[in-house]
C-alpha cells in the first residue's frame, strides 16, 4: 500500500514538477516584458493626439514660475482636446521673446499665450498673428493697445499696493530712514511697472522711505544675478554719503529668479537681518526662506490657477469668438507667521485636483 | 489538488512513449516559447532603434533639401539664372514631398511636436519663398527683397529645429542604446534562468518518472523469478499506471491466476481419478466376493457331507463295502477341500487329503494308477497352506499321465536336508519341456483340455503364490523332467526354520 502511495505522489510529484516549471517559465515572461517595458521608453510617452496646439511664449526658461503655468496649462489643455507647447523650450538656442513669437506664428498654432515686454515689436507680432487668424491672450503682463483676445494677470495696482503694506511692515521694526530697491526686470511691461511704481508710493506715502527703480536687463543671460550681488556688497548707508551707492535696507523682487538671486546673495555676504527682501512666487525655495525669515515676505500668485485661466480664455475665444478681456488672478502675501498655513492649502489644494 | 488529481488521473493511464514526449515537450515547448520570445523581443529593439537611425538619416536629407532650396533661391534671386530657377523648383519640389512625411497634429510628445512645427513652418517659408521668386520675376525689388528676408529668417528657425530635432533623436538613440544593453543583460539572465530551471526540472522529472517505470519492473522480475522456481503463491502485483509497465504486470498477473488455477484443476482432477479407481477395485473385490459367496450357497458342504454319508450308510446296509468306502472317501474329500481352503494344515493331513484324492480317483479310472509313498521325518510339525499337495497331484493325473499306455504311477516323497524339507510328486507321464516348465514357473497359462472342457492351468500358478506368500521366500517350487516320454516330478521346498513350523 505504501508502494502504491509513494508511486502516485511520484507522478503527482513529476507532474506538478512540470506545471511549477511552466508557472516559473510565465512568470519570468511577465517579469522580464515588465522590466524591458520599463526600460524601454523611446515613443512611449506621447502618442496622444490633439485637436489644438496652443503655444506659450515665456522667456525665462528655468523660472519655477513659468514652468508651473505651463505644467497647469497643458493640464488644462488636455482635458479639451488641446496641449500647449512652450515655444523654444524644447530649444538648446535661446531666442529672444519677439522671435519665438515669430516662430510661433510661423508655426501656425491655434492659439498663443504670451508675456509681452512691452516693446512695439512685440505689439506689432500680436497684431500679426491676430492678423494670421491665430488668437492672443497676454499673460501676467498686458500689451497695451494691441488687440490681444485677453489678458490673464495680477492687478499691478494690488500688486503695488501689497509690497507697500510689507515695506511699512518692514520699516516698523527699525529706526531711521530707510531705502528700498524696487527690482524691475523686462519682463514686465513699462506701463505695469509705472502702475506697480505708482502704486507703491502711493502706499508709502509719509513714510521714512526712499524708493530706487533698477531695472535689470535681462536681454543678457545671468546679468540679473550680477546686478543683484553688486547691489548686495556694496557698502551699508552709514559708510558713505552717495545714497545711490549705499546697499538698500529693502529689496522688492518681482519675479522669482531675482528673488533667489537676492535671497543667495544675502546670505552668501552675511547680511542676513541687514537687508530685507520682499520676494515674489511660492517655489519651495522661497518658502523656506521665508520660514527662516530670510525673505520677509513674497507675494505668491498662483500659477495654476494663470494656466488654467489662460486655457479656458483660448478655448472659450476659440469656440464663442470672444472671452474676457481682463481675468484677473488673485494675490497672497506669504509672511513667516502664516506660511504653513498656506503650504497645508497647497497641499489641499493639490489633491483636490 | 483535484485538476491535478485528473490530470494525474488521465497521465499515469497514457503509454509510457507518449508520457515521456509529454514531459520532454512540454519542457521543450518552454524552452522554445522562451527562445521565440526572446527573438521577437530582440527583434523589437532592434526594431525600434532602427527606426530612430533611420528618421536620423532622413531628418539630415531634410535639411539638405531645406539647404538647397535657400541656396538656389538666393541663386535665383541674386543672379536670376534660369538653371537657379530649375534648381529651386525642383529642390521645393523635393523639400515639399519630404515635409509631407512629417507629423501634422497636436500632441503631448515633444518631438512630434517639433515635427508639427517644422512642416508649418517650412509650409509657411515655402511659400514666401515662392512669393519672393515671384517678385524677382515681377521685378518687384522692395517686395522680394523684404520676403527673402523673412523667408530666411524662417530658414533660420527651420535649421535650428531640424538640429534640435535630430540632437533630441540622438539623444534618444543614446537612451535607447543603453536600454538594448539593459535588455540584452535582462534577456541572459531570463534565458540562464529559464534553462537552469529546464534543466533541474527535466532532470527531476526524469528520475520519478524513470522510478516508477523502473520499480514494478524490478518487482515483476522478482515474481517472475519466483513463479519459475515454482511457487505460485505470490501477491498479486501492483501498478496502478495504464502505460506498457502496468499492461504487463497486468498480464503476469493473470497468467499467474490462470496458472494457479490450472494446477488446481489438474489436482482435483489426479484425486478424482485415484478415488474412481479405488471404488473400481473394491467393486471387483465386492463382486469377487459376492461370486464366492453364492458358489459357497450353491454347494452347502453340509449337505453334501450328510448326504453322501448317507450314502455310505445305505451302502453298508446293503453290503456295498467298495460302495461304502467310495462314499466315505468322497465325503472325506470335499469336506477337507472346504474346510483348509484358505487354513493351514499339516504335511500329514495334505498326504493323506492326496491318498483320498487318488481313491477316489482310482474308482474312477478303475485303480490303473499306482501310488508310493516314501515319507521320512515327522510329518506331523510341518505346516503348509491348505490344499496345496492335491492340485499338484491333480496336475500330475490331468498333464503327465493323461493318455499314457504304460502304467500309470505316482509317488510322493518327503526328506529333510540340512536347511530344508523337499516334498516332491513324481509321475511316469509323457515329461515335460524346458519351455513347458519355464512357462508353468513365470506363471503363463497353459491351454489344455480337461474332461472335455477348456480348462485354464491356473492351479499350480496359485499354489507356487501361496507358497511364496507363505514362507516369504521365492525358491519354494521346482520342476524336473528328462524330457518327452521321462515322466516331471514337481518339489516343494520349505525352509526348515520357518516360523509355521513347529
Amino acid at each position: 500500500m505504501k508502494r502504491k502511495k509513494s508511486n502516485i505522489y511520484k507522478t503527482n510529484l513529476s507532474i506538478l514538477a512540470v506545471v511549477v516549471m511552466a508557472v516559473i517559465t510565465i512568470a519570468s515572461v511577465f517579469v522580464y516584458r515588465r522590466l524591458i517595458n520599463n526600460a524601454f521608453q523611446i515613443d512611449a510617452a506621447g502618442n496622444t493626439f490633439y485637436t489644438y496646439h496652443f503655444a506659450m511664449v515665456a522667456e525665462p526658461h528655468a523660472d519655477a514660475f513659468w514652468n508651473k503655468v505651463w505644467l497647469a496649462a497643458n493640464e488644462e489643455a488636455e482635458t479639451m482636446d488641446a496641449c500647449v507647447e512652450w515655444i523654444g523650450n524644447s530649444l538648446t538656442e535661446e531666442y529672444p521673446l519677439t522671435d519665438l513669437m515669430e516662430m510661433a506664428i510661423a508655426a501656425q498654432v491655434d492659439g498663443i499665450l504670451v508675456q509681452p515686454d512691452g516693446s512695439d515689436e512685440m505689439k506689432l507680432l500680436i497684431q500679426q498673428a491676430i492678423d494670421d487668424g491665430i488668437p492672443v491672450i497676454t499673460v501676467m503682463s498686458d500689451s497695451a493697445g494691441s488687440n490681444r483676445q485677453g489678458f490673464v494677470g495680477y492687478n499691478s495696482y494690488d500688486l503695488g499696493q501689497l509690497y507697500g503694506q510689507q515695506v511699512r511692515v518692514a520699516l516698523s521694526s527699525s529706526q531711521g530712514p530707510g531705502r528700498a530697491v524696487l527690482l524691475f526686470s523686462n519682463d514686465i511691461t513699462e506701463n505695469t511697472q509705472n502702475i506697480i511704481y505708482s502704486s507703491l508710493m502711493e502706499s508709502l506715502e509719509g513714510q521714512n522711505v526712499s524708493v530706487d527703480v533698477m531695472i535689470i536687463d535681462n536681454s543678457n543671460v545671468f546679468s540679473a544675478e550680477e546686478a543683484i550681488r553688486e547691489l548686495v556688497v556694496s557698502p551699508s548707508s552709514d559708510d558713505t554719503a552717495d545714497a545711490d551707492e549705499t546697499a538698500p535696507d529693502i529689496l522688492i523682487c518681482l519675479n522669482s529668479t531675482n528673488t533667489i538671486c537676492a535671497y543667495q546673495a544675502v546670505v552668501d555676504h552675511n547680511k542676513v537681518g541687514e537687508i530685507q527682501i520682499l520676494g515674489y512666487y511660492d517655489s519651495e525655495e522661497i518658502l523656506t526662506a521665508v520660514e527662516k525669515r530670510i525673505i520677509q515676505a513674497t507675494v505668491a500668485v498662483d500659477a495654476n490657477r494663470v494656466g488654467a485661466a489662460c486655457v479656458d480664455a483660448l478655448m472659450e475665444y476659440l469656440q464663442f469668438d470672444r472671452t474676457s478681456d481682463f481675468t484677473p488672478v488673485g494675490l497672497t502675501v506669504v509672511t513667516a507667521d502664516n506660511v504653513d498655513e498656506y503650504r497645508q492649502l497647497v497641499a489641499a489644494e493639490q489633491e483636490g485636483e | 489538488m483535484s485538476i491535478l488529481s485528473s490530470m494525474h488521473g488521465k497521465f499515469v493511464n497514457l503509454p509510457l512513449r507518449t508520457k515521456l514526449v509529454l514531459v520532454f515537450a512540454a519542457t521543450m515547448i518552454m524552452v522554445g516559447f522562451v527562445n521565440v520570445y526572446m527573438h521577437i523581443s530582440i527583434n523589437r529593439v532592434v526594431s525600434t532603434i532602427d527606426k530612430v537611425y533611420a528618421s536620423n538619416v532622413s531628418l539630415n536629407q531634410l535639411k539638405d533639401s531645406l539647404d538647397d532650396v535657400q541656396d538656389n533661391m538666393f541663386r535665383y534671386l541674386n543672379t536670376k539664372s534660369t538653371s537657379a530657377l530649375n534648381d529651386y523648383y525642383l529642390s521645393e519640389q523635393s523639400y515639399s514631398e519630404q515635409i509631407e512625411s512629417l507629423n501634422s497634429r497636436a500632441t503631448d510628445n515633444s518631438l512630434k511636436l517639433m515635427e508639427k512645427n517644422i512642416r508649418s513652418i517650412s509650409e509657411k517659408y515655402l511659400e514666401l519663398a515662392a512669393d519672393a521668386v515671384d517678385a524677382k520675376r515681377g521685378r518687384d525689388v522692395e517686395q522680394y527683397r523684404s520676403q527673402y528676408e523673412d523667408a530666411s529668417t524662417l530658414y533660420g528657425y527651420l535649421a535650428t529645429y531640424i538640429n534640435e530635432l535630430n540632437n533630441a533623436r540622438f539623444k534618444t538613440n543614446a537612451e535607447s542604446y543603453d536600454t538594448l544593453r539593459t535588455s540584452l543583460g535582462y534577456m541572459q539572465t531570463f534565458s540562464t534562468v529559464i534553462l537552469f530551471v529546464a534543466i533541474t526540472g527535466n532532470m527531476f522529472v526524469l528520475l520519478l518518472l524513470s522510478s516508477t517505470i523502473t520499480k514494478p519492473l524490478t518487482k515483476l522480475a522478482k515474481q517472475a523469478e519466483q513463479v519459475g522456481q515454482g511457487d505460485f503463491d505470490i501477491d498479486f502485483i501492483k501498478v496502478e499506471s495504464g502505460d506498457e509497465v502496468g499492461v504487463l504486470a497486468d498480464a503476469f498477473n493473470k497468467m499467474i491466476e490462470s496458472l494457479n488455477e490450472y494446477v488446481t484443476q489438474i489436482k482435483v482432477r489426479m484425486k478424482e481419478e485415484s478415488r474412481l479407481k479405488e471404488s473400481q477395485l473394491r467393486m471387483e473385490s465386492s463382486l469377487k466376493e459376492s461370486q464366492l459367496i453364492f458358489l459357497q450357497s450353491q454347494i452347502n458342504p453340509h449337505f453334501l457331507y450328510n448326504t453322501l454319508n448317507a450314502g455310505a450308510q445305505l451302502a453298508m446296509m446293503e453290503g456295498a463295502e467298495k460302495t461304502c468306502l467310495f462314499v466315505e472317501n468322497l465325503a472325506d474329500f470335499f469336506r477337507y477341500s472346504v474346510k483348509h481352503t484358505g487354513q493351514t494344515s499339516s504335511l500329514a493331513d495334505e498326504i493323506s487329503q492326496v491318498e483320498t484324492y487318488l481313491h477316489i480317483i482310482n474308482v474312477r479310472f478303475s485303480g490303473e494308477i499306482h501310488y508310493v509313498k516314501s515319507i521320512s521325518g515327522s510329518i506331523e510339525r510341518i505346516v503348509l497352506p491348505g490344499v496345496i499337495l492335491q492340485p499338484i497331484v491333480e496336475n500330475a493325473i490331468s498333464h503327465g499321465l493323461r493318455d499314457v499306455k504304460w502304467e500309470k504311477k505316482i509317488t510322493l516323497t518327503t526328506h529333510e536336508e540340512d536347511e530344508r524339507i523337499v516334498i516332491t510328486v513324481t509321475d511316469n507321464g509323457k515329461g515335460m519341456t524346458q519351455e513347458e516348465i519355464r512357462a508353468v514357473l513365470v506363471g503363463q497359462p497353459v491351454s489344455i483340455e480337461l474332461d472335455g472342457q477348456p480348462h485354464r492351468g491356473t492351479g499350480l500358478k496359485n499354489v507356487i503364490e501361496r507358497l511364496r506368500i507363505f514362507y516369504g521366500v521365492q525358491d519354494v517350487f521346482e520342476i524336473n523332467s528328462d524330457g518327452p516320454g521321462n515322466g516331471t516330478s514337481v518339489s516343494i521346498i520349505i525352509p526348515k526354520w520357518s516360523e509355521h513350523n513347529v
